[in-house]
């Protein structure tokens, strides 16, 4: 409960800095909507209707109070209800993001723990490079070079999603394989990497030894100690990763055209459309607090030492 | 409902090829693609706010407007028949034609009238505005269903270029609400949403006659490498605005074919006339002797355009002819700059990501003028505010104009206490010529006036030209009728001709 | 990046290799970084008569790029913000971090509380915000983005730290000081600093690449260094459209990226399997 009434308050805390950091963006969206043919009379005239000549405080304790009241507002860009919008580009980065997080969730702790097993074992040093280089390999390097070999030059695959709509990405997927495959690439091998160095770790610690002396079965100390050890230490990069998938990938999307939520943000930002980047920082922060403090219960629960003596 | 239409939209072979040849067009062929970056701009098919060049494309699609330019900017009749002026130039009777709006009805004088003056009223947001505000709107009037009376608040014998000005499309009196637009153009209204998909359907009751593809799709995507790898794997069929490598890869790919606008973008240093310190003219002189433009072009541009002579409208209609080139005179230049007692002077150039060539140009204009005694800093703000905040900081800047009538660039961007005079260049002289030439009706005589305004502004204005660049947009080898045309020019752009396989 | 023999021994204890591979794919890049500038001190400007993007031959053996400078000179050069801003993005993010860490493990559990809960609040904010907040109003200095980069790592830091000095042997050895009578600052700067120093040695070492990729994306997507810099992340932006024509203009600085990043997380690798004792 605690916990809970804290992570609302962190929240809110966020969104307090990202309103004073916003104001700190120079021009307004009158001056982005009306752009280089627009005259300081339009200029004006438009930032009078949009309601810009209020200041920034009072709008922000204006959008703070209606958010109580559950009213998200509307976007001072496109003058759409800002659930409209972000509900769209929701829909694109959970395509995008529940197959990404689905591969990692199977993958990661299936590799990292089958090469931790065997650390330094044939499979296990050619899983660990792969992983390595993967892991390395910037994400623009990545899909840049997947784009361009695969799709423009091979043809197997589409090259970007430009002009779909989510439910086109899921009537669609072959457009889905190569931002996915981008996306997926460095948390799996991060994470793969982590669960490998945990199980190898735990597999000689002290309390698996122990274990052994007590004559329990190598199975055993595996299933009931090696892993839940291994994963909980996890828990916080696994974390992380949900938080990356979930909150948008700006430059996959950048690079593939996808119009999610990290792109949402960037251009909400590019427009001063203030209330809706507030909206997004919510949704951001709401995303990895919660995330946050499941991992947290999940490292106390999978591992308990580590927070005892707290 | 969306995604209903979606899949089946993208139904067929299409998206999953890139290896044939005949397959590489996005779909099935009567539904045509067009990728346009759409970042910054308001979304709404609103089309009397049409800040972008997609914004222009779905207007073109829709909408009408009551002429067109030409690819030299010349005024052509387009929703209008004819139009003409009395002998004073302040009263214009514009004859319609015969046209229907989507729903059947006929367009009338009166849906001239309401668009009109709602493009002109400030809360709108028209491009065009401060040209269709010389309308008096009290004295102006509907003269039958297919005849108007537009009369000025001062004679104007150029005045029928707002005809074809962008944002003065004409909309159904009364209109206010665009979320299911009616129009008049060769497509209707399918269904968009704002930053997405905006989707058209052929309308046979054009009065130019029914457009070739029985769909339109008209698609965002604001990265450059986006539209480009769409169009290279077939998902599109037309990529708009591409530039330097992108324009070398498209040269190279046999299923692609560029429509390149030459000299269509006028690359723009802007030098503040009225701040310190280039309120000396010596600075400003030295400034175009100083800069080296062959290099500039070669570089920056990618060699994609040519040397500017520091005048807007290479190639338009009443650019003057004859005009002595440019040439780089790095000791005059240096001469003039210590004579104006400006040896090793500092100032910040204002840059952005606008347009990709302003950056590379900033820093070889900054080699360059080193070389004359001036040093200039180059400072990048961010792009969406970018036009904002050189309308009031600092005393030089980059910008860039596409194609539009040489007259009302020298109206809205040179003339003294213009809206869009950037340079803040005031001059009595000036400002005479132009208002000489507005009541001139002869044609020749007017643009002989004009003429001798714009060699004026060239020396003096502040505003230089340094490269006309290229406008560049790409299509699939499978697309037919589309021709390389100016950016507003009627054939940019224009889908009802577009034939597909 | 010695870590304490545990008294476990290896089950397969081997003798130790050079990690040459390793070596190798870090030392070019950082090399380069740091000999680089002084190999090529030269003007990147265009030489006079240069075409961009023309492949490898004549007086640039890498060819030119987008704005038609010497590849070779831009690489050599492009490398020191690199490796420098992941260096000191890492500095700052430590020099932050370790004493928050420190407090938190102290004794008093509501400053724990209070250190963490705002740590996690940075953690939540959107560090773009900032770095786009920052490119737009000009600081495109290359400390800023750093400086961010540095910021963002402080909870993970601050987190490692503090665990390492609450883990249950620190903690008894700490009370046995405390009896001895030695004073806080001793506790805290002297036993526990080299407590942490092995994991957070450790943890600095993958953290490079976490740093130095976070200051590529951001380059790349044009929020850090001007677009004119030889940085190698701006060069595979500005080249990344003439991947065919000019191929060299965009895999040598990005494969020198990915050395850099393979290399750094062998060593990794290497010193977590020698804190196990094995290799």
């Amino acid at each position: 409960m605690r916990r809970c009434l804290l992570a609302l308050l962190q929240c809110l805390v966020v969104l307090v800095a990202v309103f004073v950091v916003g104001t700190r963006l120079p021009g307004d969206t009158a001056d982005v909507l009306r752009g280089e043919l627009g005259t300081p009379e339009q200029v004006e005239a438009l930032r009078a209707r949009l309601g810009l000549d209020e200041p920034a405080p009072a709008r922000f304790a204006h959008w703070l109070g209606r958010l109580f009241t559950g009213d998200l507002g509307t976007s001072l860009t496109t003058g759409v209800p800002v659930g409209d919008d972000l509900g769209r580009r929701a829909g694109v980065t959970l395509a995008l993001g529940v197959p990404a997080l689905l591969l990692v969730t199977v993958l990661a702790p299936l590799v990292g723990t089958v090469s931790g097993l065997r650390e330094g074992s044939r499979p296990d040093r050619a899983l660990n490079a792969a992983a390595l280089v993967l892991h390395s390999v910037p994400e623009f390097v990545l899909g840049l070079l997947l784009v361009a070999s695969l799709s423009l030059w091979a043809g197997l695959l589409p090259a970007t999603a430009v002009g779909m709509e989510p439910g086109d990405l899921l009537a669609r997927p072959a457009v889905l394989v190569l931002p996915v495959t981008v996306l997926t690439a460095r948390h799996l091998c991060d994470l793969a990497r982590q669960v490998r160095a945990g199980v190898a770790a735990q597999r000689h610690g002290a309390v698996a030894e122990h274990l052994r002396l007590l004559g329990l079965r190598e199975r055993t100390v595996v299933l009931r100690h090696v892993l839940p050890g291994a994963l909980g230490a996890a828990a916080q990069q696994y974390a992380r990763c949900v938080e990356g998938l979930l909150g948008g990938a700006v430059l996959v999307e950048a690079l593939f055209g996808l119009r999610g939520l990290g792109d949402g943000f960037v251009e909400a930002v590019q427009n001063r459309d203030l209330p809706l980047v507030q909206t997004y920082a919510l949704l951001f922060a709401g995303t990895a607090v919660a995330v946050n403090l499941v991992a947290d219960l999940v490292a106390h629960r999978l591992a308990p030492r580590r927070e005892l003596t707290a | 409902m969306l995604a209903a239409g979606g899949a089946l939209a993208l139904g067929g072979a299409g998206l999953l090829t890139g290896c044939g040849g005949d397959t590489r067009d996005g779909g099935g062929g009567d539904r045509f693609r067009a990728a346009f970056t759409s970042g910054g701009s308001q979304e709404t098919l609103d089309p009397h706010v049409a800040p972008n060049f997609v914004d222009q494309a779905r207007a073109k699609a829709l909408y009408d407007t009551l002429g067109t330019y030409a690819d030299d900017m010349s005024v052509r009749p387009r929703l209008a028949r004819s139009w003409e002026s009395d002998a004073s130039g302040t009263r214009w009777r514009v004859l319609l034609r015969e046209a229907s709006w989507h729903d059947g009805k006929p367009v009338t004088a009166k849906d001239v009238l309401h668009s009109y003056r709602r493009a002109a009223d400030p809360e709108t947001g028209s491009p065009s505005q401060v040209l269709l505000s010389a309308i008096d709107f009290d004295a102006s009037r509907a003269d039958g269903a297919r005849s108007v009376v537009l009369v000025l608040k001062a004679p104007n014998f150029a005045f029928p270029t707002v005809f074809a000005g962008p944002g003065t499309e004409i909309v159904p009196d009364g209109t206010t609400d665009f979320r299911k637009p009616v129009g008049s153009g060769p497509f209707t209204y399918v269904s968009f949403t704002p930053g997405g998909t905006a989707r058209y359907r052929r309308w046979a009751d054009h009065w130019d006659g029914a457009p070739h593809v029985a769909e339109l799709e008209i698609v965002p995507a604001n990265e450059e490498s986006a539209r480009l790898n769409a169009l290279l794997s077939g998902q599109v069929h037309y990529a708009a605005d591409m530039a330097g490598a992108s324009v070398e890869r498209l040269r190279q790919d046999g299923a692609t074919r560029l429509l390149t606008a030459e000299r269509a973008t006028a690359q723009q240093l802007l030098l503040r006339t009225g701040r310190a310190p280039f309120d000396d003219p010596r600075l400003i002189r030295a400034v175009r002797l100083g800069i080296d433009r062959e290099a500039l072009v070669r570089i920056a541009l990618a060699g994609h355009g040519e040397p500017g002579d520091d005048l807007f409208g290479l190639g338009l209609h009443g650019y003057p002819e004859g005009l002595a080139p440019e040439e780089r005179d790095v000791d005059e230049a240096r001469r003039l700059v210590r004579e104006a007692g400006a040896d090793g002077l500092r100032f910040t150039v204002e840059t952005s990501s606008v347009d990709a060539a302003w950056e590379p140009a900033a820093d070889l204009m900054a080699r360059q003028l080193a070389e004359v005694g001036l040093r200039m800093s180059v400072n990048t703000r961010a792009s969406s505010t970018y036009f904002s905040e050189i309308r009031t900081k600092g005393v030089a800047a980059f910008n860039t104009t596409s194609t539009l009538p040489v007259s009302d660039f020298l109206q809205q961007r040179v003339r003294g206490g213009a809206a869009r005079n950037q340079t803040q260049y005031a001059s009595g002289r000036f400002d005479a010529l132009l208002d000489r030439a507005r009541t001139t009706r002869d044609e020749r005589e007017r643009l002989g006036l004009l003429a001798r305004a714009q060699r004026l502004a060239r020396a003096e204005s502040g505003l230089l030209v340094w490269a006309f660049s290229d406008a560049n947009d790409a299509v699939a080898r499978s697309v037919r009728g589309l021709r390389a045309a100016p950016p507003n020019s009627r054939d940019w752009a224009r889908f009802d001709r577009v034939r597909v396989g | 990046m010695s870590a304490p023999d545990g008294p476990y021994a290896p089950p397969r204890a081997r003798r130790p290799r050079l990690p040459w591979a390793a070596l190798v794919l870090l030392g070019v890049p950082v090399l380069l970084a740091v000999l680089g500038p002084l190999l090529y001190g030269g003007d990147l400007a265009p030489a006079d008569g240069a075409l961009p993007s023309r492949p490898p031959g004549g007086q640039h053996p890498l060819g030119t790029d987008v704005l038609g400078r010497d590849v070779l000179g831009l690489v050599l050069r492009g490398g020191a913000s690199v490796v420098g801003g992941a260096v000191a993005a890492l500095a700052v993010g430590m020099a932050v971090g370790v004493p928050l860490g420190l407090l938190a493990a102290g004794p008093s559990r509501r400053l724990d509380e209070v250190v963490m809960r705002t740590s996690d609040v940075l953690l939540a904010f959107p560090g773009l915000l900032v770095l786009m907040t920052l490119a737009a109003t000009g600081h495109r200095a290359w400390g800023w983005p750093v400086a961010v980069a540095g910021l963002l790592q402080v909870p993970a830091v601050a987190r490692l730290v503090r665990g390492a000095a609450l883990a249950p042997g620190a903690r008894t050895v700490v009370e046995a000081l405390r009896m001895q009578g030695h004073g806080w600052a001793y506790v805290q700067l002297r036993h526990l600093v080299r407590e942490s120093a092995g994991p957070l040695a450790t943890d600095a070492a993958g953290r490079f690449t976490t740093v130095l990729y976070l200051l590529a994306s951001a380059n790349f997507l044009g929020l850090g260094l001007p677009a004119s810099s030889p940085d190698w992340a701006v060069l595979v932006e500005r080249n990344r459209d003439a991947l065919f024509l000019q191929p060299a203009a965009v895999l040598v600085p990005a494969g020198l990226l990915t050395a850099l990043c393979v290399g750094g997380n062998l060593l990794v690798d290497r010193a977590l399997a020698r804190g196990r004792g094995l290799m």
